[in-house]
Parts: structure tokens; C-alpha cells; sequence
């Protein structure tokens, strides 16, 4: 059998798509209303990923993060929310079913750079000596864990009315030869270099960039805009689902 | 000088202070890197010392030969071990997995395995049999700030420097069996090193911050609570000149930055590696920048990396030992002499 | 001055440091730092160190001590230390804060909210955040009593005398040696005549800057500035083990990269 062509000559993908085009993206937020503050869902294009928020909640001590002995490296930031992120990955997400232990290292970095995303968009200091924990469930991955992640726990935050400065909306972005692909999925992966970027909602400003394939320095600046106006649309596209759960609730409430 | 403590608040404030004035607390320049000294074992292949200012990394690599991973028969065993011990600095714990260590190891394995620093298909033995393991220990002696950076040049250094034992294969069919010579019997090989890694990091400080602490510490003591409104309010607002980047950053810089981006790069402008993993958000020019300013660094390090390896050559081979040692010939020089004997005749 | 190693163990040859043979009284040891009495009349070192000893005015009394490079301070009553908040405990009327102290064998020391110099009422008592670094004098330490206690104030009048909350400037980590030299340089007059001026001296030759030097290790200074501030403190940490000369030319290095 030969080997499915990641980018046809006519400029089509392997899933149909043009070049600058995300997979089709469903999110909805408040899903888990009775275990949780504040839950989400998204699916983008066969990655799923839940998210529940518990919290800002006194910190418990089993939790490991301690309140007072909170993660700090300097005095300035001693008022400051802590945050936890625990992921799990389903057993079932990936199409070789397996049992994953809980510390994989790849998935205890994940959790923490998703920390420190967030403790920089949380406003951290209105919350002084309590805890928000967030917990992520992969329930099906194929490409973009990190950026599914990102966005389901930006909409879990949203969802559990924390303030913050903006959304944070991730996504990836590759290179094949020199053409950029954006949103790649579990194959695209495989075969090319990518980056997964999280910008702070609609702005120039970069939360995150993460690059673990060795590619030339020039390539570089196309990978990093592609991802960016990825970041910037996804944005809409939540921000619109956001707000159309909030006009039913008016809704509901006003009726 | 034992460093077991937080960064008190007007340290906080004095750095952020001085950073608008253009001064580092070591009198460095943003972009300049402390004094990088490289030094190899004189006795052993793969040992290397690495000075970073104050801080000090040692790595060893060793080899030894096992079974290849079932799913993986023709690759030969890569292993990246990076421990920090109490010994780098009393705020680690040893056993335990500090967030840091999580941090560096991850960098470490993602820069040099994962980017296929070593060429670890030339490690095969006997495909699906036997095949070398290849250990890089990192240890970690002194810690001042950019354990990562000093770790990660130390690991491709090392491997630079290391020589694996000979080996050679006698008897045929299910009889085979691998021998390693010792190096008193056959010259020991370099391994296959397909790039250099090396990894910069760039910490980043929130300029904004630094006049609203500013402000706050002028007016009065108490004052925390409306520089953080301050700053709320600058969030909206567009400055260009708001991120202070600096290069290398010494452990006091380190536990004040507000964010860092470590980048590995090789000497032909190839990203190995990006991660900046939240804090601080940066504009998406700034970043651009640094990954540039990154393989510079790259090609200026592997520059003394590949000086120090040839010093230490010249140092080894007294009395043209290695020259004697050699097995294969001299293509050139012998093609050579064939011609000037025929023009000769 | 004189200055020979000694070591644990080692005979303290007190002959030929002290002047008995003078009859007009007799001569008076005061055994310092570092030293054991074993009765009847033999001194011992217990550290390792430089054997130093000094006189008095009075010309009759000789001290000596072992000057040993420690890592670590121990805590003495009336020693000024330079340490930083850590926690605040205790009810309001008696509230206490909890300081850390550098480089000191006791990691931790006790300041009552009360031993400030305006500390009469609670208005006038300073609240001090996490993180706040302040410069206290030692009132009470024993080995029973665990953690030092602290004060802010100078016991003799009452008034503030520079104690208190260290606002501004920056604060740096030297030897604990070079601290105890740095105090000793500055406090007695008796070293003057070295014609050696410390580095702190040499600084203030042509640099405006203040300073303040703890015991334990920790300095702070503060000036118009943060370059002559960095200028000060590189100074002072980069010269403590050069010569005489060699730190003069060290320090004007330095002040000459500053003026760059």
C-alpha cells in the first residue's frame, strides 16, 4: 500500500483540507455542572478533550500544593493563586489501547506548562491563598494534544467565572518542504516539523511555543504566523460558543 | 555563600530597577554570556568538565553492549540520565523529582535524543541480537543559574569526545559472538555525531512591572495593592520596549524572570528546540529574534567546543600515538606518492 | 598584628606573644573566639585558623583569638545582622515576625513588633511584608533559647539609630569573615595604623553610596543610582581574598568600568 500523500500537488491534505484551514472544531462549555465549577468540552477534528475546574477552593493538603508553601521563587509573587493541572489520558485515546502510567514525564511537563500558562492569564492576585485545580481527560488524540488541552482549559476557566485577561487559544502549525500547514493532525505530525503556539486572545502576545522537531531557522517566521492567525481564529470560534451558551442562559433566566 | 533563600523584595525591585537602566548585577551586557570554560578528562574518553560562570556541570558518558528494544531492532540505546543532586544546591531534594529537574531533563532529552543528535542506528550490533547502550550521566556540581544551558552543551561535548570500544564479530550463524577489545588492543571509535546542540535561554522581564513596582516603592510602603491595578490597566496599553530580554541568566536573575525560552540550535541554523512554557506573554517578534540570536550562540559555542576537542587532541597524541595507532591509509598521501614515483620514472 | 596558622591540637606558644618580662604589671590574657583554657596555664586552639592577637589601650591586656574563615555565623548578643522577613505570627498585641537570617547557625530569629523605636502604639508600629529586609541588632541568644530574638532600636537611647527596615538599595551576599572584618575595620581605631584602608573606605573615596554590614554575611547599599550600587557590591565581593595593592587596583578596575 502506499503511503497516503500529506500534501497533494493540487494544494488538498490528507483529510481534504486547503493549507490554512483547522479541522472542524465542537466545544461546549458547562457540561459538567455538578461535579465541577467549571467544565468544558472540545473536539478538534478527532482529538477530544474534557476539562473540569474545581476551585478558587481553600488548597488541600493532599493536593501537594500546599497553600502556604506554594511553588514561589520570590516574595512578589507570594499572594498569588496556586494552580494544579492533572491530565489523564484515556486508555483508549490512541488506536493501540494501552494502559498509560500516571507519570509519564511527557504528560507531567504538559501539565505544568499548562500551569504556568495560566497563572500568568489567571488574575492570580485576586485570589490570595486558595487553589484552582484543573483536570483534563484526553478522551482521543490525533495531533494537537498540548493545543486541545490549552483551549478546553481556557473555556473550563471562562466556564467557572475566574477572571482573567483573555482567552488563551492555542494551535499548531507545520512545515512540509516549504509549504505551511496549520492544524495538523495525528499524521501530518509524524511526517513534518511543527510548533504549537498559545497567543493571549486576540493579540500578538505569545504565551506559548513549543517546537520539538529540528527544522532550519528560516522556516521558522512562516510556521510562527500561520500559527498565530490559527490561534487568533480559534479564538472566534470559542469566544462565539461562549457566548451563545451565555444568551441561553439570559435566556432561561429572563423567561 | 549558601543561597537557600527566596530573593527578598528589594532585590526584586533593585534588579527590575537596574534593568532600566540598561545595568546587570554582574555587569554584563543583555545579550553577553558569562565565561564558558570546556575541559576534558585527560585520562578517560567522554568526560567533560563544563564552567558556566559559577555554575558547573559534569558529564560522563559510557557504553555498554545489550539487547536492542523489541520494537526497535536497529537502533542502538540512547539514555540521557540527569539527576540533580542536593550537591548543586541545598533546595534540592534528592529522590525527589523537583519541578526544575522536571524541566531540565525534558529539555535535555527533547534537544539531544529526540533531535537525533547521536546516530543512534550506528549503535547496532547485530540487528534485533546486540547493540551498545550509550549513557550520558549529567551531574550537576554547582548551580548559579543556566544548569540547562551548561547541561545540554556538556552532554554534546561529551559525546564529541567520547570513543566506544572496538568490537568485532566472530563465528557465523547462531554461533556469533561480539568482542570488545579493550583500548590496549584496538584504537577505540568516535561515536556518530550527526549535529551539535547547544541551548540558549532567554529570560524575560516584564518591564511594565518594574515601573509599577517602581512607583509603588517610592510612594509608600504599603503600596502593593495599587501597583497591581497599575498593571492591570498596562495590559491594555502598547509598548514596545516592555520585555527585557537577557541572555544566560545568573540563579538570582533566574528565580526573578518572569518567563524564559529555552532554544536549541546547531551550527547550521537548525531549531532543535523551542520551549517557552507560559509566564511571561511575548510578542511574537521578540521570539523571533532570540531563535535568532540563538543559533548565533550556537555557532560561537560549538566553535570552542570544537577548538577544545583539538587542543586536547594535540595534548593526547604525544608522540604521534594516534597516527600510529591508525588502521586505515592515508588515501591521499599515498595516491600521491604513486604519482610523483611514476613522474619520477 | 601577627599571624600564624594554628590548628586543633597545636601548642599556643604564649611566651612569644605576650610580654611577660615588663614588671610594671602584670600582663592580662583575654581568651577570644576559637581558644580553650585547659588549667592551669595552657591555651589551646579548637579551630582552624590564622592565631591573631591584639592589644588594648591599656597596653596590659592581650587578646587572642583564632580568625577562622566559617561559612556560618554564630549568633552573639549586641551583633548587628542584616536578615528578611519571613512570616508574621502572634496575636495584634503581640505580634512577632519571623526573620531569616543568612548564613547564621540558627536559621531563623524572633523580632517582637514591639522593639521598633516608635513601637508605643500600635499606629506607629512598622508592618512589615514577607520579603522585607531589615537591619536588627541581636538582644538575646543562648543556647537554651534556641532562636535569637531580635530588636530594632539601639537599647541605650531609644532611638532608632539606622535599625529597622532597609528601604531601597540592594542587598548582597560576602563571607562571613569579610563581614566581621568589614565591622571591625570600621568600628576600631586600633587598625588605622595599618595605613590600610579597607575596600569599603576605598569606595568612598569617590562614590556616594550607604552601606550597611550584618554579621552574618549580608551587606546592603543603597545610592543615587544602580550602577554604582552593582559597582559597590562587585567591589566588595570580588576583592576579599586580593592583596593589599592588588585590591586598590581591582577597585579602580571596576570603577573605571562603571564610568564606561
Amino acid at each position: 500500500m502506499s503511503r497516503p500523500e500529506i500534501y497533494s500537488p493540487e494544494g488538498l491534505r490528507i483529510d481534504g483540507r486547503r493549507w490554512n484551514e483547522v479541522r472542524h472544531i465542537k466545544c461546549a462549555i458547562n457540561t459538567h455542572p455538578a461535579s465541577s465549577d467549571g467544565s468544558s468540552i472540545i473536539e478538534q477534528g478527532n482529538t477530544k478533550v474534557m476539562c473540569n475546574v474545581v476551585g478558587p477552593a481553600e488548597p488541600t493538603s493532599s493536593s501537594g500544593g500546599g497553600g502556604a508553601k506554594s511553588n514561589t521563587n520570590s516574595f512578589a509573587n507570594e499572594n498569588k493563586v496556586t494552580l494544579s493541572v492533572k491530565a489523564t489520558v484515556a486508555p483508549f485515546s490512541t488506536i493501540d489501547r494501552r494502559k498509560r502510567s500516571g507519570n509519564d514525564s511527557r504528560i507531567q511537563e504538559m501539565c505544568l506548562t499548562i500551569q504556568h500558562i495560566f497563572e500568568e492569564a489567571v488574575m492570580g492576585h485576586l485570589q490570595p491563598r486558595s487553589q484552582i485545580v484543573i483536570s483534563l481527560y484526553i478522551l482521543a488524540q490525533d495531533g494537537g494534544m498540548l493545543q486541545a488541552c490549552i483551549n478546553a482549559a481556557s473555556l473550563a476557566l471562562i466556564d467557572a467565572g475566574i477572571p482573567m485577561y483573555d482567552y488563551v487559544c492555542a494551535c499548531t502549525a507545520g512545515m512540509h518542504d516549504t509549504e505551511v500547514l496549520l492544524d495538523l493532525n495525528r499524521l501530518e505530525e509524524n511526517d513534518m516539523p511543527f510548533l504549537t503556539m498559545a497567543t493571549l486572545g486576540a493579540t500578538r502576545k505569545v504565551s506559548l511555543m513549543q517546537l520539538e522537531t529540528r527544522v532550519g531557522v528560516d522556516k521558522l517566521e512562516p510556521m510562527m504566523a500561520a500559527a498565530m492567525s490559527g490561534c487568533h481564529y480559534l479564538r472566534q470560534i470559542m469566544d462565539a460558543q461562549v457566548r451563545k451558551h451565555g444568551k441561553n442562559r439570559l435566556a432561561r433566566v429572563g423567561a | 555563600m549558601a543561597r537557600d533563600l527566596k530573593p527578598t523584595l528589594i532585590e526584586n525591585t533593585f534588579v527590575l530597577k537596574a534593568l532600566t537602566e540598561n545595568v546587570r548585577l554582574d555587569n554584563r551586557s543583555f545579550s553577553q554570556m558569562r565565561n564558558l570554560d570546556i575541559s576534558f578528562s585527560s585520562t578517560e574518553y567522554g568526560a567533560v568538565d563544563v564552567h558556566l560562570g559559577r555554575t558547573r556541570v559534569i558529564v560522563r558518558i559510557s557504553a555498554e553492549v545489550t539487547q536492542p528494544r523489541s520494537d526497535r531492532p536497529y537502533d542502538g540505546l540512547f539514555v540521557i540520565s540527569t539527576e540533580i543532586s542536593p550537591m548543586a544546591a541545598p533546595t534540592f531534594e534528592a529522590g525527589r523529582k523537583s519541578e526544575e529537574e522536571l524541566v531540565i531533563s525534558r529539555i535535555i532529552e527533547k534537544s539531544i535524543r529526540q533531535s537525533q543528535a547521536l546516530d543512534t542506528e550506528s549503535l547496532c550490533i547485530l540487528a534485533g541480537e546486540k547493540c551498545w547502550l550509550v549513557r550520558a550521566d549529567v551531574h550537576f556540581l554547582d548551580h548559579d543559574g543556566g544548569l540547562l544551558d551548561a547541561g545540554c552543551l556538556a552532554v554534546s561535548a561529551a559525546l564529541l569526545h567520547y570513543r566506544r570500544p572496538e568490537i568485532s564479530i566472530v563465528g557465523s550463524g547462531d554461533a556469533r559472538q561480539v568482542v570488545v577489545h579493550p583500548p590496549t588492543e584496538k584504537v577505540p571509535v568516535p561515536l556518530s555525531v550527526l549535529h551539535v546542540p547547544v541551548c540558549v535561554t532567554f529570560s524575560f522581564f516584564n518591564m511594565k512591572l518594574a515601573q509599577s513596582s517602581l512607583t509603588a516603592a517610592t510612594s509608600t510602603t504599603a503600596a502593593t495593592t495599587p501597583a497591581k491595578e497599575n498593571d492591570e490597566i498596562d495590559m491594555d496599553t502598547d509598548d514596545t520596549d516592555e520585555t527585557a530580554v537577557l541572555v544566560d541568566a545568573s540563579l538570582q536573575e533566574e528565580l526573578l524572570r518572569h518567563g524564559f525560552m529555552s532554544v536549541t540550535s546547531n551550527i547550521n541554523k537548525e531549531i532543535c528546540q523551542i520551549y517557552k512554557a507560559g509566564q511571561l506573554a511575548v510578542e511574537i517578534e521578540t521570539l523571533l529574534s532570540c531563535s535568532e540570536a540563538a543559533t548565533a550562540v550556537a555557532e560561537k559555542v560549538t566553535k570552542l567546543i570544537r577548538r577544545r576537542l583539538k587542543e586536547d587532541e594535540v595534548a593526547r597524541n604525544v608522540g604521534n600515538v594516534l597516527e600510529e595507532a591508525r588502521a586505515e591509509n592515508d588515501r591521499l598521501v599515498a595516491d600521491e606518492g604513486v604519482i610523483q614515483d611514476m613522474n619520477n620514472d | 598584628m601577627s599571624a600564624s596558622i594554628v590548628l586543633p591540637g597545636d601548642p599556643i606558644p604564649l611566651e612569644s606573644l605576650i610580654d611577660f618580662s615588663s614588671s610594671e604589671a602584670e600582663p592580662t590574657i583575654q581568651l577570644g573566639p576559637g581558644t580553650l583554657h585547659i588549667p592551669p596555664s595552657t591555651v589551646v586552639p579548637i579551630r582552624a585558623g590564622a592565631l591573631m592577637t591584639s592589644s588594648s589601650k591599656s597596653a596590659t591586656t592581650t587578646t587572642i583569638y583564632i580568625d577562622t574563615p566559617t561559612g556560618r555565623y554564630t549568633p552573639a548578643i549586641h551583633d548587628v545582622v542584616i536578615g528578611t522577613v519571613t512570616s508574621r505570627f502572634g496575636d495584634l498585641e503581640k505580634a512577632y515576625y519571623r526573620i531569616s537570617l543568612p548564613s547564621c547557625t540558627s536559621p531563623q530569629g524572633i523580632l517582637s513588633a514591639s522593639a521598633f523605636a516608635n513601637a508605643a502604639s500600635r499606629k506607629t508600629r512598622p508592618n512589615l511584608a514577607p520579603g522585607t529586609v531589615i537591619y536588627a541588632r541581636i538582644s538575646a541568644t543562648s543556647l537554651a533559647l534556641g532562636e535569637p530574638e531580635l530588636e530594632c532600636f539601639d537599647e541605650k537611647t531609644g532611638k532608632e539609630a539606622g535599625f529597622g527596615e532597609l528601604k531601597g538599595g540592594m542587598v548582597a551576599d560576602i563571607s562571613v569573615g569579610l563581614a566581621r572584618r568589614l565591622l571591625l575595620l570600621s568600628s576600631s581605631s586600633s587598625f588605622q595604623d595599618t595605613q590600610k584602608m579597607s575596600v569599603v573606605d576605598i569606595l568612598g573615596q569617590s562614590l556616594a553610596f550607604e552601606i550597611a554590614v550584618g554579621r552574618n554575611g549580608r551587606i546592603w547599599i543603597n545610592s543615587d543610582n544602580c550602577a554604582t550600587t552593582v559597582a559597590v557590591i562587585r567591589a566588595i565581593q570580588e576583592t576579599e581574598d586580593l592583596p593589599y595593592l592588588e585590591m586598590q587596583e581591582h577597585v579602580a578596575k571596576i570603577l573605571k568600568q562603571m564610568r564606561k
